[in-house]
């Protein structure tokens, strides 16, 4: 469920209210996305896949974690390197190489006919 | 229950760390590595997002029987690209490229032969449930009961995984009871219109799901039936279903019947 938006990080450029599947944001008063629904919030990660800033936080359950939790503390999260790690990894972002380039597909029947190895992927 | 990805080796461990990113993710901020700590999975209903169902195509074009409405995507049934079987794993995203190619083409085609004539054309404002309410509209955030309602009925297990014609009936009839109130009382206004859609919407669906669960006396591709569980070679089409204050199903001859695997 999204955590944290830091109004430190935010540039108020509307992607996150815009991407999000389910409307979980509206747009503050100052720019900064207001968290107006958070309780339909699927853990989807789109919005923090497409910060530009890396200003927005998703935690891998699917309820509210209690206030005094780590994943609200901006500097403990960038000083893990979780902020932002799902955008380096898909390669989002200026200057990297998207995954979809990286990414292994499954393999083609070999010219001898002999059968492929199954597919990783789902 | 308890999984462990035990059975990848080193260059499929990276090649599945590429290919599926978002899988990782959620293990990377637990802390848990999948390939040698285990982890606790559960079941969670996926509703149609890999299922075959959805509107129905009457043409080539992605058309339906509503003129001028094209169907694409997760919105227009995969029936007729993977048959019973879930449209999950790669299917679903070839499929919606496509039909949103074709059914673009023919909405475009459609709008221009109207020749100007679309913008000028008297609209009437149609929808029914969830906006115009047939009595006394209820409180403006009435939608969530009716979601929870809704919830109720279609995410336990043993109401439509384990599925039996007495749950399914039962389901129906409170589904049917939903419907009827929502019907006379929904209306969230301006603000939360969608919402109140939506939540119409997914009653709707949920009996459309159910009828036609009781209409397959069978058990079929994922259709299942507790009280059914052999395939009825009589039973092989599809079942179309429709309606709102009442469901009803037909059965729909395959037109291009595949042949029996000996
Ligand atoms: C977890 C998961 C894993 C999947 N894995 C695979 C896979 O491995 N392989 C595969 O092939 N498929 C997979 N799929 C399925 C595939 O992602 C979908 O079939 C496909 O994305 C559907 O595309 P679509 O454009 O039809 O619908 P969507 O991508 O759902 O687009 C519908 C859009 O309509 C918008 N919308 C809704 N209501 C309104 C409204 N009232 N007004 C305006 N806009 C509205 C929504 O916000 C959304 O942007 C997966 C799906 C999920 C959820
Ligand atoms: S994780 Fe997904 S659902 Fe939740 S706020 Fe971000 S985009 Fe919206
Ligand atoms: S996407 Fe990031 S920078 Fe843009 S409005 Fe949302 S939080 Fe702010």
């Amino acid at each position: 469920m999204i955590e944290l938006v830091s109004a430190e990080r935010c540039i108020a450029c509307d992607k996150c209210v815009k991407v999000c599947p389910t409307n979980v944001f509206d747009r503050g008063p100052d720019g900064v996305p207001l968290l107006s629904r958070r309780e339909d919030c699927q853990t989807c990660f789109q919005c923090e896949a497409n910060c530009p800033v890396d200003a927005l936080f998703v935690a891998p359950v699917t309820h509210p974690l209690p206030d005094d939790r780590a994943v609200r503390d901006e500097r403990h999260l960038d000083r893990t390197g979780l902020l932002g790690s799902y955008r380096r990894h898909i390669g989002w972002g200026h200057g990297r190489t998207p995954g979809a380039l990286r990414a292994v597909g499954p393999r083609l029947p070999a010219p001898d006919g002999r059968p492929p190895a199954p597919p990783i992927t789902s | 229950m308890y999984c462990r990805l035990d059975r990848a080796d080193a260059a499929a461990r990276a090649a599945m760390r590429l290919a599926q990113p978002n899988f990782f993710l959620t293990f990377d901020r637990l802390g848990i590595d999948p390939f040698t700590q285990r982890f606790a999975i559960t079941l969670i209903a996926e509703g149609t997002v890999r299922g075959t169902g959805g509107i129905r195509l009457t043409g080539d074009d992605c058309a339906t029987t509503v003129p001028g409405l094209y169907a694409a995507g997760d919105a227009a049934t995969r029936e007729l690209i993977c048959g019973g079987f879930t449209g999950g794993g790669s299917h679903n995203a070839a499929w919606a490229i496509s039909s949103g190619g074709w059914a673009g083409q023919a909405a475009a085609r459609h709008a221009r032969s109207h020749s100007g004539g679309a913008r000028i054309r008297r609209t009437v404002p149609v929808g029914g449930a969830g906006l115009r309410p047939t009595g006394t509209p209820g409180p403006a955030d009435g939608f969530r009961e009716v979601v929870a309602a809704v919830q109720g009925e279609v995410l336990p297990y043993r109401k439509n995984y384990l599925r039996h014609g007495d749950g399914l009936a039962a389901s129906l009839r409170a589904l049917d009871d939903t419907w009827h109130r929502l019907r006379a009382t929904l209306y969230a206004g301006d603000g939360d219109a969608v919402r109140a859609r939506q939540a119409a919407a997914m009653v709707a669906h949920a009996r459309w799901m159910y009828t036609a669960a009781l209409a397959r006396t069978e058990t079929r591709g994922m259709a299942k039936r507790l009280d059914f569980p052999a395939q009825d070679p009589g039973q092989h089409h599809r079942i179309v279903t429709g309606g709102l204050d009442r469901v009803w199903t037909r059965p729909e001859p395959l037109t291009t019947a595949p042949r029996e695997v000996a």
